[in-house]
């Protein structure tokens, strides 16, 4: 799960270009949107998209669960588990 | 914004009336079609003022900075305008009905586009309410189809798809209803791009959705509101872009393909800043085919931000 956790962090640095940001600085628990790391609706769609390309998830359309595991790294690590395709 | 927003004017009640229309030139042709059609049209331009006053507006501005070789903004070119309106209306019928398959179309840049879809890469396509458009189809055609899957606004979807299945139930383009960008979207649209195919998007008019961002540029001379969401789909795609703008050539039907860019990077910092550059290219390439083919703008609701109109804007 850690290292599920770092590919995530790695992953959203890589596709957002969050050139001033490490690994480090991102807390698995911390909220991604809004106050935590401050990412906006334009880099959830693109992690989005990154995500479904890297491990095949199939996304809802249902918004608010969409929502849930974008919540965190720790929530998006447990969605990739449970639905990754590749 | 107190002005009517194009959404909310029913693309002109033109559709119902299409129908009948169709079915007129079908029977007899395309001169009685005229005939039939002209007397609708004239009552509708004079019933109709935000329509009218908006074809005025745009024949206004465009004669100011044509040197005065463009329409002369009378009475009698806003029914031309109009009547230009409905004859595309009829073509792009006709378009998805296979029926003018022969029609010469001169494609200006297609280079561009079969570039991309010879080494099998898909992109955004950014297009207008310009001339028929449903011709893009027709790019691809001499040896492999281009796959496009047409993003539209589900208030005029609904009606357009009803009256375009009707005309051809194989259809190849897919339609795709979406009115916000959500996740599921963008991931579907990815995919479909990743298998190379073209997403296309009219960029000349700004969403129904209030908190869209909006670019503003020059066009025509005046500051005009172009939407952002486009180029910010291209973005999330990360693809290219290219637009796409029909017209006409004297009577023959006219594309011009541009990239506009390789791949869309929008930084973090400053996205807006980043688009301007590339909604203004496209605003400019409206302008170079409104200047070719006047009466093919096909926006007839107030266009230009309110605080730029005009001073002769008014005359009804």
């Amino acid at each position: 799960m850690a290292d599920l956790d770092l590919e995530i962090k790695n992953l959203i640095i890589d596709t957002l270009g969050l050139e001033d940001i490490s690994v480090a600085d991102i807390d698995t628990d911390a909220p991604l949107f809004g106050d935590g790391l401050g990412l906006d609706s334009i880099d959830a769609l693109e992690l989005g998209v990154a995500l479904q390309k890297r491990y095949g998830l199939s996304l809802s359309a249902e918004s608010a669960e969409t929502r849930q595991h974008f919540a965190s790294v720790a929530s998006l690590a447990a969605f990739v588990a449970a639905a990754r395709t590749k | 914004m107190s002005a009517p927003h194009w959404a909310r004017l029913g693309e002109l009640g033109f559709v119902r009336g299409m129908r009948l229309f169709v079915h007129i030139y079908r029977l007899f042709g395309r001169w009685p079609f005229r005939i039939a059609l002209y007397p609708v049209l004239a009552w509708y331009v004079l019933t109709n003022g935000v329509a009218r006053r908006a074809s005025r507006d745009y024949l206004q501005r465009l004669h100011a900075l044509s040197n005065g070789n463009t329409p002369v903004p009378t009475l009698r070119n806003v029914l031309r305008h109009f009547g230009a309106f409905a004859e595309t209306m009829l073509d792009k019928v006709l378009t998805w009905r296979g029926e003018l398959a022969d029609a010469p179309v001169q494609v200006e840049g297609r280079e561009a586009l079969l570039r991309l879809r010879d080494a099998g890469r898909g992109g955004v396509i950014v297009t207008a309410h310009i001339g028929n458009v449903e011709l893009c189809r027709r790019i691809g055609e001499s040896r492999r189809g281009l796959q496009l899957n047409v993003l539209v606004h589900t208030r005029h979807a609904e009606r357009f798809n009803r009256l375009l299945k009707e005309a051809n139930p194989d259809a190849d383009v897919r339609l795709i209803q979406v009115t916000e960008l959500d996740m599921a979207t963008a991931v579907m649209l990815a995919e479909r791009v990743a298998q190379g195919e073209f997403v296309v998007i009219a960029a000349d008019r700004v969403p129904v959705s209030r908190q869209t961002e909006v670019i503003e540029t020059d066009f025509l001379a005046a500051t005009a509101r172009f939407p952002a969401g486009p180029y910010i789909l291209a973005s999330v795609l990360k693809c290219p872009l290219l637009a796409v703008i029909a017209g006409r050539r004297g009577d023959v039907a006219h594309i011009t393909i541009r990239q506009l860019a390789e791949r869309v990077t929008l930084p973090r910092a400053d996205r807006h800043a980043a688009i301007v550059p590339l909604a203004a290219a496209f605003a400019r390439l409206l302008e170079a085919e409104c200047l070719a083919a006047p009466l093919q703008w096909f926006n007839f609701y107030p266009y230009w931000t309110p605080s730029c109109t005009s001073p002769s804007a008014n005359a009804g």
